[in-house]
């Protein structure tokens, strides 16, 4: 992916085409332009589509695009933190989402994403580890999530190609996978055949008395009656066009792709090997997506040995076959982190204007609350309960008082 | 706002007198926003910052939630092996960051993270004489503490026990020897785990407290970090006050004679 440059990439989808679809001529739905085209932008155009509004989806491919290089962990459980109960909350909202969405996907483009429910194993791989674990353990209990220990020998059971180097694991029913790029093929088939227009630039916001009246693009300037943010790291840009200042910031995060001639391992893999926290994910191509680094340093694309070195080890250390893999790729993805790592949803205090963003580690996980949210919110209905916490104005007003 | 330094009882380092005797790394927080609040409730004057994560400039969370608040930001050089490689990386962030401060650390391993003390000194030496304010991450061995402090540092900063593993002060008697032996100011680093380790360094005389662990992976960064702030103060409070002698029986606080 990020060896194409980007015209390349857009020739390997053909889903995506310049040729302009006519709009439904009956169609009295609202206007509505979606500026992104990653899952998140892509799975807010779907729904909306089907709500009968009429889209146009603002795509421009950016280098450094995370929904390319994602692992697609649907991760509730792994990923909860202190004081994240909120986003946490949305997360399982979210999952229980997700297998309608991959069943209706399926049906709409014929492209089966993969939706792994066979859980989770998080490793332990020396004593301090396994202590790291307990913690994370006792935080899950507080939130009463189910999970089951495992002895070093019962996660090989599971998973046979892990090493002696596991020490124990916890096993998490909850948390899932999907295939990224099949994610990404499936949803472009179904915004092509659900009528959504395609453009192939960023489209900035334009106001009039306050409100998001119109884009402006390479495709010229066209009336809407929302604009639906969903442009990850590129959302604070277009976001300040409109006056508004959400803090988002790239997370880089650089991930490897190892293939292998037989399957490896049938599950999601975490561990911290020598405190380098590693995730395994298996694809159905028997490709084992590797991640990934989590590095704030800007908006740097380099891709470097310390990540190879590090996650290479790491993944080596756990499951030894994969030395003799093919290393298949190297990529990097930019992640739209927050302050408090929780997404923007819904209405900002500029009317018109639909936040979608800073979705960080969640966007797979997150896209199908975040359709939804944006679905209620285009059609003046109230957004589900989990997504109050994140509800843009609310956000950003909570963050101005903060300043 | 009480801070851990008075008038009569300044914290100088470099010529610099800092209003709190706490530090703080800003590694390992789940957000911005976490290690933003620790800092705010920690009263920290000085947050470290690892170059490894700043190198790009200021474009990042880190300074993000750094952002507006009166905080002091000191490079560090963690992650480096050799003298060569932290001097490149000190010099890096003098320009990036426009100071010449550097918390110096060379270390040995990515397991152990214990300071290369051969190298370290070369690569203090090497950044005295560039005209940087070195305060170097050392082990707990008072003739390193001392050759350090001949090659020019503006501080010894020796560790409680390894970086991140809160054990809390595995030697005392050898940092009350680095705390008798040297003139710069001693900084405790690496090893607090909770409040009460920090009150034993400055107990033990240690001129301030450096830790980041201990709050940002704490279950309520905040709270801890004003535990921190508080165990400072009271450490050190205690420390100049001078505290009663070790007996094995009892003396009665209100004898039959009174003296006041």
């Amino acid at each position: 992916m990020p060896a194409q440059g980007e015209d390349d990439e857009f020739a390997t989808h053909p889903t995506i085409c310049r040729v302009r679809r006519a709009l439904p001529t009956v169609s009295s739905g609202p206007v509505v332009a979606v500026v992104g085209g990653g899952v998140i932008g892509l799975t807010c155009a779907r729904q909306l589509a089907k709500s009968g509004a009429q889209v146009t989806l603002y795509d421009r491919p950016q280098r450094g695009r995370p929904s390319d290089v994602a692992a697609g962990m649907l991760a509730p459980t792994c990923e909860l933190d202190y004081g994240e109960s909120a986003l946490h909350a949305l997360s399982v909202d979210s999952l229980a989402r997700w297998p309608e969405l991959a069943r209706s996907l399926h049906a709409e483009s014929g492209v089966d994403v993969e939706l792994r429910t066979n859980g989770t194993l998080q490793l332990a791989t020396d004593p301090d580890d396994r202590l790291r674990l307990e913690r994370r353990a006792q935080l899950w209990d507080q939130h009463a999530l189910r999970y089951e220990w495992l002895t070093g020998r019962e996660c090989r059971r599971h998973e046979p190609a892990l090493s002696r180097r596991v020490l124990a694991g916890l096993r998490v029913d909850s948390d899932w996978s999907v295939d990224n790029r099949r994610v990404l093929d499936a949803l472009r088939l179904s915004v092509a055949a659900g009528g959504v227009r395609i453009v192939e630039d960023l489209a900035y916001p334009l106001l009039a008395d306050g409100s998001v009246t119109a884009v402006r693009s390479g495709d010229g300037v066209q009336r809407v009656d929302h604009l639906v943010l969903a442009a990850g790291v590129w959302s604070g840009r277009l976001a300040r066009e409109a006056g508004l200042d959400p803090a988002i910031r790239p997370v880089k995060g650089q991930q490897l792709r190892l293939h292998s001639p037989v399957e490896i391992l049938t599950r999601t893999v975490r561990a911290r090997v020598d405190e380098v926290d590693v995730y395994l994910v298996p694809r159905a191509d028997r490709t084992v997506v590797v991640g990934g680094t989590s590095e704030d340093v800007g908006h740097d694309l380099r891709r470097t040995p310390r990540a190879v070195i590090d996650l290479l080890s790491a993944a080596c250390a756990i499951v030894p076959e994969l030395r003799d893999s093919e290393l298949v790729e190297h990529s990097v993805g930019l992640r739209p982190a927050t302050d408090d790592n929780g997404p923007y949803l819904g209405l900002s205090q500029v009317p018109g204007l639909t936040l979608a963003t800073g979705h960080y580690r969640h966007g797979f996980l997150l896209a199908p609350i975040t359709a939804e949210v944006v679905r209620a919110t285009v059609l003046h209905e109230p957004p589900p309960a989990s997504s109050l916490p994140f509800c843009t104005s609310r956000r950003l007003e909570k963050e101005g008082a903060h300043a | 706002m009480s801070t851990t330094c008075t008038n009569d009882d300044p914290f100088a380092v470099a010529d610099t007198i800092l209003s709190s005797r706490l530090l703080l790394g800003s590694g390992g927080a789940s957000s911005s926003g976490v290690l933003r609040d620790a800092v705010i409730a920690s009263g920290a004057q000085v947050v470290t910052v690892s170059m490894r994560r700043t190198h790009s400039g200021v474009d990042n969370g880190l300074m993000h939630a750094l952002k507006d608040l009166e905080v002091r930001v000191l490079p560090n050089t963690s992650g480096c092996r050799t003298a060569r490689e932290a001097v490149l990386v000190a010099e890096l962030a003098r320009e990036a960051l426009g100071t010449d401060w550097v918390k110096l650390e060379v270390v040995s391993d990515d397991r152990t993270l214990l300071p290369d003390v051969i190298e370290l000194v070369e690569a203090a030496e090497t950044l005295v004489a560039k005209g940087f304010h070195v305060l170097p991450y050392t082990t707990d061995d008072v003739v390193i503490a001392q050759r350090l402090e001949e090659v020019g540092c503006s501080a010894v900063m020796p560790l409680g026990a390894p970086i991140g593993s809160g054990l809390g002060i595995r030697n005392p008697h050898a940092i009350t020897l680095i705390r008798e032996t040297v003139d710069v100011p001693v900084i405790l680093d690496a090893g607090v785990g909770t409040a009460s380790d920090a009150a034993l360094a400055m107990e033990l005389g240690c001129d301030a407290v450096l830790l980041a662990t201990a709050v940002t992976r704490a279950e309520r960064p905040a709270l801890m970090a004003g535990a921190m702030r508080h165990a400072v103060i009271a450490g050190r409070d205690a420390y100049r006050a001078g505290r009663v002698p070790r007996r094995h029986l009892a003396q009665a606080s209100s004898p039959l004679s009174p003296t006041v």
